[in-house]
């Protein structure tokens, strides 16, 4: 009982920092939008950026979920990074929403309340997500330094793409983002195959 | 007259619970942590929330500890700013008396079963019962204990969220104030005592937060 009203409380949260972003909402929104009296939401968490740490630790989990889901039929290194890649990267290019939910971190704008803890928790589930790649990498022959090089540069490709394509930007070029993640990884490759890297 | 606590009628007032003077206080962590249950708690059953905060121009406290803070002003609370230790010198009283306005008549579809409901108190007659936890407590807290009930409220001082840098001081206070007709209670007493019942809706949620 009290984890599906701990769940609704989520859902309204999460339609609350849409609307209004984290500066803008208040625990008293989000009670308004659960269905809640005003401060009823207190018994589950004890203040907004907790509550915005929980949709985070979420988003993450279902990337993860995402990411591990593939990659079981890769027949070689090379496959399972393009699969793995596709992974993290479609997920947020089908779920902008997330992409916002997890940016608030990438931004550095730590919101009050996010302690150091989860702070560093949330940043090692996003990276855990990534790390199928640098796995890949090195199953590739780079060094675990040039592997995390690497798939930061990745990251790094892959979001710039994810942010032109969420914000329109990307017709400004009359390109395809997910056509280009998919040359960056091919040409990725070929660096690797070339040991250009 | 009941000897039970009644959430209806409390207001809940958590004194100086400052940056600055926190670390000196004996068993702060847990006293800090009985603090942000007791105001989880009111804020979430509707009680009304104010906190205090010390200030002097030489030796600054800081404002209360941001988990504090932030439930209160989250809940809609003020933080009374006091030069005088005790804070009915600087307006707690006039602060607790109504306008605060009581929980609306009718309630709402998470409200308790009408059978289990009380007759909400006449409006004019405000919330006169105050619970009450802080720091230190012989000093701020004492002081602002002892003229609230000079003003005639009836106090409830939380004990397991109260301290004072030395035990033996926190103690001195605690006696002093049972002989003057404070009621010694601690935070699982006012949780159990505004909910009443097994029965509450949020009786799970309160366990959750006690536990």
């Amino acid at each position: 009982m009290t984890d599906v009203r701990r769940a609704l409380v989520l859902d309204a949260a999460r339609a609350v920092f849409e609307k209004l972003g984290i500066e803008g909402a208040s625990i008293r929104e989000i009670a308004r939008a659960a269905g809640y009296t005003p401060g009823a939401i207190y018994f589950y968490y004890d203040s907004k950026e907790a509550i915005y740490g929980a949709l985070l630790a979420e988003s993450l989990e279902r990337l993860n979920d995402r990411v591990a889901q593939v990659g079981p039929g890769a027949v070689d290194a090379a496959a399972l990074l393009e699969a793995k890649a596709s992974a993290w990267f479609d997920f947020y290019a089908d779920n902008p929403r997330e992409l916002d939910l997890g940016f608030y971190l990438v931004q550095g704008m730590r919101p009050r309340g996010l302690n150091a803890t989860l702070n560093e928790q949330l940043n090692g589930r996003l990276h855990d997500a990534l790390k199928p790649c640098e796995g890949a990498l090195q199953a590739l022959g780079l060094t675990g330094e040039a592997a995390l090089r690497e798939t930061t540069a990745l990251f790094a490709h892959g979001v710039g793409l994810l942010l032109l394509k969420h914000t329109g930007r990307i017709r400004m070029f009359g390109q395809d983002a997910t056509l280009l993640f998919d040359a960056y990884v091919i040409g990725l490759l070929e660096r690797v195959r070339q040991r250009l890297i | 007259m009941t000897m039970l606590l009644d959430a209806d009628d409390s207001q809940l007032v958590l004194v100086d619970y400052q940056l600055r003077l926190m670390p000196a206080i004996f068993e702060s962590q847990q006293v800090i942590a009985n603090a942000v249950r007791l105001a989880r708690l009111a804020a979430a059953l509707q009680v009304p929330l104010w906190g205090t905060e010390q200030m002097s121009e030489k030796a600054g406290l800081g404002p209360n500890v941001p988990e504090i803070h932030s439930i209160i002003e989250g809940a809609g609370g003020r933080v009374l700013q006091k030069m005088h230790f005790s804070a009915v010198a600087d307006g707690l009283a006039d602060m607790l008396r109504p306008p605060v306005r009581k929980t609306p008549a009718g309630g709402n579809a998470r409200s308790l079963p009408k059978h289990l409901q009380k007759p909400a108190p006449a409006e004019e007659e405000g919330r006169g019962t105050i619970v009450l936890a802080g720091c230190e407590a012989h000093v701020c807290f004492l002081q602002t204990a002892l003229d609230l009930l000079q003003e005639e409220f009836d106090v409830w001082v939380v004990t397991d969220a109260c301290s004072s840098r030395s035990e033996r001081n926190r103690d001195a206070a605690f006696d002093r104030l049972a002989g003057n007709g404070a009621e010694l209670v601690t935070t699982e007493m006012v949780a159990f005592e505004w909910l009443r019942s097994a029965g509450h809706p949020f009786f799970r949620e309160t366990l959750a937060l006690i536990k």
